[in-house]
C-alpha cells in the first residue's frame, strides 16, 4: 500500500456524539477531491463511549486508523501521538467537535503543496459566545500576534496543515500546540494563513473556559524567550540584565553623589534600589550564562534537522521552477 | 549485554543497601515459591556501592537451579537508580522486584504473577499493617496522607518493595533519585494499569524502626518532588511563574505604598524597614520567574518527552495486520486527569 497522500489528525476526548456525524462529513468532503487519504482518530483517553465509536469506524474503512492514548493527556499528547504516526507528506489537524469544516480540507492541504510549511486556520466568524470565548480568544491572539512576531490571527485554531517534516520534527509537549506556527518559525519555516469556516457546537460540550489566561501569558512568555536570537536565551537574559545594571550604576553613582559631596547620605531609598537593581542584573547575566551551558549540553538535533530539511528544500524549489510562485 | 529480552519468564531484581537482612535465606524464600510455578528464572542482585556487608550477604547466596547475577555499582547512588540498572540488565517477560529484608510473606509473588498473566501491568503487595508497631504504623500513615494529597492517586503501600511489572513497564519506567517509593504513582501516570493485592506482614517487618531524624526531611523533600513531577514537569513557569508573580505584585504593593508616603505625605523612608521587604520581595519573585523560565529551556531541549503509552487499535476482525496490540477497553476505570478548564 503506497503512503497516503495527507493525513488528517482528530483528538478527541469524551465525543462519542460527534465521532459518527465527523467521520461521515470527512469522507463527504473528501471522497469528492482525492481518495488517497489516511484519518487518525485519537482517543485521548475519554471515560465516554469514543473509543466503541471509533472502532466501529475503523471497521468500515480502511483509510481510518485508531489510536488509543492509555490515560487522558490532553490535546497536544493526543495531537503528537497522531503526528507520530501520520505517513502522509502533508499533516492536517483539526478538532473532533465539528466546528472546523472537513471542506476546508483540500483548501489547506492544497497550499501545503504548493509550497507552504504551515498553513493555519483563520475563524474569522467565530460561532462561540462572544464574552466567554471570542473576546478572550481576540486577546490572547493579539498579544502571541505581538510576542512571538508571527502573523497569524487565529492561534487556537485546530484546523492547520503542516508539512510532515514540520511536525515530525518539532516535539510537542504541555500546550504547545497552539505555538506550533511560531516554533516552526523559529526554524525559517514558511507559514501562511487562510480563512476558514466555523460552526457552532451541535454535540458534546466545550473542554475550554476563559480561566486559562495565566496559563497561555505564561506559554506565551517561553516561546517568547525560546524564540528570541533564534533560540538563543542566554542572549535574551544577557539583553535583559543591561537595563537594571545601567539603572543601578545611575542610582548608585547618585547615592555616592549625596553621600560624598553633598554630604547628605541619610536616606535608605537610594542604597535599596542600587541593592535592587544590581541584584536583578546579575541573577539575569547568571542566568545567561546557565542557559548557554544548558544549551551546549542540549538535544538540539530536531530542530537543526527541520531548519536545515526547510533549508535545503527550499533551495530545490528555487532552483527547479526559478523561485516561489 | 547478553541475552534478549523474553528468554526467561521471570527477572527477580533486588536492590541491596548498605544493611541488607539474611539474603541466603531471602533467596532461598523466594527461590522455592518461584520454583513451583514451573517457569523460568533468573535473579539480579544489584549492591548499592561496594559495602562489605552487602558483598558478604550476596557471596552467601547458593543457587543450583537459577542464574544469580550480582551487579554492583561504583558508588552509592540508591534504590531508584540500582533498580533502574537491574531492569536494564534484566530479560524476563515478567520483573520482580523484592527487598534487600523480609518485608512480607514470599508466597505472595505467586499470586502477582497470576496477576500479571491475567494482563495487569503493575501488581503491588500491600502489606497488612494491622500487627505492626504503631511508631511505623504512624509514619506510614503519614507519608501516605501526604502522597495522596500531593499526586491525587491512593495506594496502600507505596514503601513495599515486593513489585511486579510487565516489561514494557520496567522498560518504560525512568526511575532516579528517590523515585522507588512513588512506582504505583508514576506508572499509573502513564496509564498502565495497577492493582493491588494484600499479603500478610513478615514478623522483620514489624519491628519499630528507628529513624534517624535526617530521614523524616528526606521524605519530606521526596513528597515535594513527587508534588513537582506530577503537577508541573510540563509547564515549570506556571508553577514557578504564579509563585513570581504573587511575591513580585506583593513587593511592588509594599514600595509604591511606601513611595506614595512619600512623595505624597513628605513622610521620610529612612527608619521604614519594610521597604526593605519591598525591595527583597521584588527581587525573590523575579527570582522564581527566572527559574521557570530556566526549566522551560531544559524541558525544551530534553529529549525525553513524557507522553502516555499509545496503542493503535486494531478493528474486530477484518485486516489486523497493522496493529501493534490489542484494544484495551478497559483502561477506561483509570484514574483521569485532566485540566478543568
Amino acid at each position: 500500500m503506497s503512503p497516503p497522500a495527507f493525513s488528517v489528525v482528530v483528538p478527541l476526548f469524551d465525543e462519542e456524539d460527534n465521532v459518527p456525524e465527523l467521520c461521515r462529513a470527512l469522507r463527504a468532503a473528501l471522497d469528492g477531491w482525492r481518495s488517497e487519504y489516511e484519518v487518525i482518530l485519537v482517543d485521548d483517553g475519554s471515560r465516554d463511549g469514543t473509543r466503541e465509536r471509533i472502532l466501529e469506524e475503523v471497521s468500515r474503512d480502511r483509510r481510518f486508523r485508531a489510536l488509543a492514548l492509555a490515560t487522558n493527556a490532553g490535546q497536544t499528547a493526543a495531537m503528537a501521538a497522531g503526528f507520530a504516526a501520520a505517513r502522509g507528506r502533508v499533516v492536517v489537524s483539526m478538532d473532533g467537535d465539528l466546528q472546523n469544516d472537513p471542506l476546508d480540507i483540500p483548501r489547506v492541504v492544497t497550499r501545503v503543496e504548493e509550497g507552504a510549511d504551515v498553513v493555519c486556520g483563520w475563524r474569522k466568524q467565530r460561532q462561540d459566545p462572544w464574552w466567554s470565548r471570542t473576546l478572550p480568544s481576540k486577546i490572547a491572539n493579539t498579544l502571541i500576534r505581538w510576542v512571538t512576531g508571527v502573523p497569524i490571527h487565529d492561534n487556537g485554531c485546530s484546523l492547520k496543515a503542516y508539512r510532515r517534516e514540520v511536525v515530525q520534527h518539532l516535539k510537542l509537549y504541555a500546550e504547545m500546540h497552539r505555538f506550533l506556527p511560531a516554533l516552526a518559525a523559529m526554524t525559517g519555516a514558511r507559514i501562511e494563513e487562510i480563512v476558514v469556516r466555523h460552526h457552532p457546537r451541535r454535540a458534546g460540550h466545550s473542554k475550554y473556559g476563559i480561566s486559562r489566561t495565566f496559563k497561555v501569558l505564561a506559554d506565551m512568555l517561553t516561546i517568547r524567550m525560546l524564540s528570541s536570537f533564534a533560540g538563543r536565551p542566554g542572549r535574551w537574559y544577557a539583553t535583559l540584565s543591561v537595563p537594571w545594571l545601567a539603572a543601578g550604576s545611575a542610582t548608585l553613582a547618585t547615592w555616592l553623589f549625596d553621600l560624598w559631596i553633598l554630604r547628605g547620605g541619610g536616606s535608605i531609598v537610594l542604597p535599596s534600589l542600587t541593592f535592587m537593581f544590581f541584584y536583578l542584573g546579575a541573577h539575569l547575566l547568571g542566568l545567561s550564562l546557565l542557559s548557554e551551558m544548558i544549551l551546549a549540553h542540549a538535544d538540539r538535533t530536531h530542530l537543526l534537522q527541520l531548519a536545515r530539511t526547510l533549508a535545503a528544500e527550499r533551495r530545490l524549489d528555487a532552483a527547479s521552477s526559478g523561485g516561489p510562485s | 549485554m547478553t541475552g534478549s529480552a523474553g528468554d526467561v519468564d521471570v527477572s527477580v531484581v533486588c536492590w541491596v543497601g548498605s544493611d541488607p537482612g539474611d539474603l541466603a535465606e531471602l533467596h532461598q524464600a523466594y527461590r522455592a515459591e518461584l520454583a513451583q510455578t514451573g517457569r523460568t528464572v533468573e535473579f539480579i542482585y544489584v549492591l548499592d556501592g561496594p559495602r562489605p556487608r552487602a558483598q558478604a550477604a550476596v557471596a552467601a547466596i547458593r543457587d543450583t537451579q537459577f542464574p544469580v547475577t550480582v551487579i554492583t555499582m561504583a558508588a552509592g547512588f540508591g534504590e531508584a537508580t540500582g533498580l533502574q540498572l537491574g531492569f536494564r540488565r534484566s530479560r524476563g517477560k515478567f520483573v520482580l522486584t523484592i527487598p534487600d529484608r523480609f518485608q512480607s510473606d514470599p508466597a505472595v509473588v505467586r499470586d502477582i504473577l497470576g496477576r500479571l498473566d491475567e494482563g495487569e501491568e503493575v501488581v503491588i503487595a500491600c502489606r497488612d499493617r494491622r500487627g505492626d508497631a504503631w511508631r511505623n504504623r504512624f509514619q506510614f500513615a503519614v507519608f501516605h496522607a501526604l502522597a495522596r494529597r500531593v499526586s491525587g492517586r491512593a495506594f496502600q503501600d507505596l514503601t513495599s518493595g515486593v513489585r511486579g511489572l510487565r516489561r514494557e513497564v520496567a522498560e518504560r519506567l525512568d526511575l532516579y533519585g528517590d523515585l522507588h517509593r512513588f512506582i504505583p504513582i508514576l506508572a499509573a501516570r502513564r496509564g498502565f494499569r495497577v492493582t493491588e493485592i494484600p499479603v500478610a506482614q513478615h514478623p522483620e517487618d514489624r519491628v519499630a524502626r528507628r529513624v534517624r531524624v535526617g530521614i523524616y526531611a528526606r521524605r519530606l523533600l521526596d513528597l515535594l518532588n513527587l508534588f513537582f513531577l506530577t503537577r508541573f514537569t510540563v509547564k515549570p513557569l506556571r508553577f514557578f511563574g504564579l509563585i513570581g508573580l504573587l511575591l513580585s505584585l506583593a513587593g511592588l504593593g509594599i514600595s509604591g505604598v511606601l513611595a506614595a508616603m512619600r512623595i505624597l505625605d513628605g513622610q521620610p523612608l529612612t527608619n521604614r524597614p519594610l521597604l526593605l521587604l519591598g525591595v527583597l520581595l521584588i527581587v525573590l519573585g523575579v527570582q522564581f520567574v527566572t527559574l521557570g523560565l530556566l526549566g522551560e529551556i531544559i524541558l525544551f531541549f530534553s529529549p525525553r518527552r513524557e507522553l502516555p503509552e499509545v496503542h493503535e487499535l486494531s478493528p474486530p476482525a477484518a485486516y489486523a495486520s497493522v496493529s501493534t496490540s490489542g484494544p484495551g477497553q478497559d483502561a477506561n476505570d483509570l484514574e483521569h486527569q485532566r485540566e478543568v478548564p
